[in-house]
C-alpha cells in the first residue's frame, strides 16, 4: 500500500469528523475488504486498461462507488463481483480508444527496478507479446479473458461482472480464447522473424 | 454454434494457477492435456495470463485503506452539501426573476410616458379594484398572496443569502 503522511491522514480525519456521511459499509468492514480485494482489482483495472495511471484513479472511483451503492449484498463473493462490475463498466466508460499495443506497466517506476533487474530477456519478450496480444482484443474479451483465466472465475460470476446472460460466456469465451491465441501466435512469429 | 469444451479444464487451470503445470502435474492431467485440444488452448491461454497476473500484483500499490475511506466520506459529504443547497439556489433564480419581472413592468410603465401616466395609472388601478370585486373569495385570496409574494421573495431570498 502506498505511503500516506500522518499529517494528511489527521486532515482527512478531521474533515470526516466533520459530519457523518451515509456509506454502505462501516470503516472497519470496508478496510478489511478493501485490504483483501484492492491488489487484485488493481492488477485487473491496470489489465483492461492499459495504463497504471487509469488504474490508480478509476480504483479509488469503484470503491467509492461501492460505498455509495444501495445494493445489498448477500455474501462477500456478491460484493466483490460488484465491484469487479462497477470497474469493468468505469474501464468501459473511460476507454475511447484500443489499447496502446505495448505499454511499459512495470518499467516506469524506479521502485521496481530491482524486480525489473532480475528477470530475463525472454520473460521480458514474452510479456511484451502478452501485452501486445491483450491490447489487441476488444475490452470485453479482455474482461472474459483476464476473469476466466487469471482470476477463475466461474461463468456465472463472468456474466455478473460483465452483465451478460451466463449462457453466452461459454461462446464467447471460447472465441476470445481462439483470438488471443492467434494474436499470440503472431507475436512469436513476428519476434521469431525479427530475431 | 457448437462450443467444444472438456470437463477437466478447471483442472487444468487450478494446475497452472498453483504451479504445479506441467512438471508437478499428475500424469494423468498432462496426458489428458496432450489428447485434448480444448485443453491445450487453455494452457496456452491460461499459462502467459497466470504468470502477468502474479506480475500485475507485484506492482499493485494502491492506496491505503484509511486514506480511501477517508477520501469517500470528504466526497461523500461534498455531494451532500451540494444537494442540500440547490433549493436554495432555486429560491434564489425565483427570486431573481420575480425582481427582473417587476423591473420589466417598470420600464413598460416608464416608456409611454409620465404625460399620461397619473390617468392611465388611476384607471388601471380602478380597472383591477373592479376585477377584483367581480372575482370569488378565495381567488381575491389567492392574488393577494401571489402579490404578497412577489414582493417578499427576494427580501426573503436575500435574507437568507446573506452572509453574517
Amino acid at each position: 500500500m502506498a505511503d500516506v503522511t500522518f499529517s494528511e491522514i489527521e486532515r482527512l480525519r478531521s474533515d470526516a469528523d466533520e459530519a457523518d456521511v451515509a456509506l454502505a459499509m462501516d470503516e472497519d468492514a470496508f478496510r478489511a475488504f478493501y485490504d483483501r480485494t484492492a491488489p487484485a482489482l488493481w492488477a485487473y483495472l491496470s489489465r483492461i486498461a492499459g495504463d497504471r495511471q487509469i488504474a490508480d484513479d478509476l480504483l479509488q472511483e469503484t470503491y467509492y462507488r461501492l460505498l455509495r451503492a444501495r445494493a445489498p449484498f448477500e455474501s462477500e463473493a456478491h460484493r466483490r463481483n460488484y465491484l469487479y462490475r462497477i470497474a469493468t463498466n468505469l474501464v468501459r466508460d473511460t476507454r475511447r480508444h484500443p489499447m496502446p499495443p505495448v505499454t511499459p506497466l512495470a518499467d516506469d517506476d524506479a521502485s521496481h527496478a530491482t524486480a525489473r533487474a532480475s528477470r530475463s530477456t525472454e520473460d521480458a519478450e514474452r510479456r511484451a507479446g502478452l501485452r501486445q496480444a491483450l491490447g489487441r482484443l476488444k475490452p470485453r474479451e479482455r474482461a472474459l479473458l483476464w476473469l476466466a483465466y487469471a482470476h477463475g472465475s466461474s461463468h456465472e460470476e463472468i456474466a455478473g461482472v460483465l452483465g451478460v446472460k451466463t449462457a453466452s460466456i461459454k461462446l464467447l469465451l471460447y472465441r476470445a480464447r481462439q483470438r488471443f491465441i492467434a494474436l499470440l501466435a503472431g507475436t512469436v512469429t513476428a519476434r521469431e522473424k525479427q530475431s | 454454434m457448437s462450443v467444444p469444451t472438456c470437463s477437466r479444464e478447471r483442472d487444468v487451470w487450478e494446475a497452472i494457477s498453483h504451479g504445479r503445470w506441467p512438471s508437478l502435474a499428475d500424469d494423468d492431467l498432462r496426458a489428458h492435456v496432450d489428447a485434448c485440444a480444448v485443453c491445450r488452448d487453455v494452457v496456452v491461454v491460461a499459462a502467459p495470463l497466470v504468470a502477468d497476473r502474479a506480475v500485475a500484483s507485484a506492482e499493485a500499490d494502491p492506496p491505503s485503506s484509511a486514506i480511501v475511506w477517508w477520501r469517500a466520506q470528504a466526497r461523500a459529504r461534498q455531494e451532500a452539501a451540494r444537494a442540500a443547497s440547490q433549493p436554495i439556489t432555486i429560491v434564489h433564480a425565483l427570486a431573481i426573476a420575480c425582481g427582473a419581472g417587476l423591473l420589466a413592468a417598470g420600464a413598460t410603465v416608464w416608456l409611454r410616458g409620465w404625460s399620461g401616466s397619473i390617468g392611465t395609472f388611476m384607471a388601471a388601478v380602478n380597472a383591477i379594484i373592479v376585477a377584483v370585486s367581480t372575482l370569488d373569495t378565495r381567488w381575491t385570496m389567492l392574488l393577494i398572496a401571489v402579490a404578497a409574494w412577489m414582493l417578499l421573495a427576494p427580501i426573503a431570498a436575500y435574507l437568507a443569502l446573506r452572509e453574517d
